[in-house]
């Protein structure tokens, strides 16, 4: 993890590549123990169990819908309706993966419901790519220009602000397939089959987004790929010599 | 060879790893030549790593406090949508019938 990431964190010791997986999430446990009252509360109905599972879980959910949905009235919506679900359909949870891994599951298909009812707007231009290829196809300079000393200055908290403005500015298609993608570790065909797209459209996006991304975040960007940059350029020296 | 066009077509299949082995190779070998587009992938590659690692940040370590009025409107929902249960009550308890 590189400095910049791991600032984001309170606790450095946490690996973001984690989420990625999909499955080994830092929050999930096996259902036993007191997961496992919770669920047999669940089934059996229980409202105090009910309540438990909003109070457990509802934090994070409320972040994700914010997250995906931007408006607060439409978080609360999908907030709301992702525990009826969950408390609703407890059986079909099989325990294959932990219990807040499945309640973030059944967030994430709710916040999508909830964006298919307002309409997905059409995808609008994101960039020039022209600007990025000289005529002979060759990269231009500019986007990769090093900014030294940049992470020393900019704040963990500072920085973790900007990274989800530059993220929330994103036309909803292209947001969506980051969140999807990056963060929330759903690969391309799940992607796709979640926003009604094909797999091309999906590589697409993602390409673009997060071009944009790494423009609007330049310094940063450059901050964190410093260590990287400074191994590949160790790489090729050593075998050249 | 590929060019840094095509090296930058490839870009999400390279650092995502489903690229086939030419493809692979192909991208590999441009990005021992070319500097610039070294430089790029890692930019690229920070790029995802500074969204995700953010987004878990903000899940992880900034979570704001779900409003107790929506805790409330959600346990009503929810006891409004189970279906009850003739003895023992256990569908919904007083606390929640009183708001029903």
């Amino acid at each position: 993890m590189s400095r910049a990431t791991e600032r984001l964190h309170s606790s450095p010791g946490q690996t973001p590549a984690k989420r990625l997986s999909g499955v080994d999430r830092s929050e999930d446990s096996s259902p036993g123990g007191d997961e496992g009252a919770l669920l047999a509360g669940l089934r059996a109905g229980d409202p105090r169990s009910c309540r438990e599972l909003v109070r457990r879980f509802g934090p994070r959910v409320l972040s994700l819908a914010r997250r995906y949905l931007g408006i607060d009235a439409d978080a609360a919506d999908a907030f709301q309706e992702t525990f009826i679900r969950a408390c609703g359909k407890c059986d079909s949870f099989e325990g294959r993966s932990g219990l807040a891994a499945w309640v973030r599951g059944i967030a994430i298909n709710q916040c999508l419901v909830a964006l298919r009812k307002r309409r997905v707007r059409a995808e609008e231009s994101l960039e020039q790519r022209s600007s990025e290829f000289d005529e002979r196809g060759r990269r231009l300079p500019q986007l990769v220009e090093p900014a030294p000393g940049v992470e020393d200055v900019v704040h963990g908290e500072q920085l973790r602000r900007r990274v989800l403005l530059a993220v929330n500015s994103l036309p909803e298609p292209f947001r969506l397939v980051v969140l999807l993608r990056d963060v929330d570790g759903y690969s391309t065909e799940e992607t796709a089959r979640a926003l009604d797209c094909e797999p091309g459209a999906v590589k697409v996006r993602l390409h673009r987004a997060r071009k944009v991304l790494m423009q609007r975040l330049g310094p940063e960007v450059r901050a964190a790929s410093g260590s990287d940059v400074a191994v590949a350029g160790r790489a090729v020296t050593s075998r050249r010599a | 060879m590929i060019d840094c066009r095509d090296f930058d077509a490839r870009l999400p299949d390279y650092v995502g790893r489903s690229l086939g082995i030419r493809g692979w190779i192909a991208c590999w070998v441009h990005s021992q030549l070319c500097g610039a587009c070294r430089q790029y992938m890692s930019c690229y590659r920070a790029t995802i790593s500074i969204v995700r690692a953010a987004c878990e940040a903000t899940d992880d370590d900034h979570q704001e406090a779900v409003p107790e009025e929506l805790i409330r409107m959600t346990s009503l929902s929810i006891a409004k949508s189970l279906p009850r249960v003739p003895e023992g009550g256990i569908g919904v308890d007083s606390d929640t019938k009183r708001h029903l």
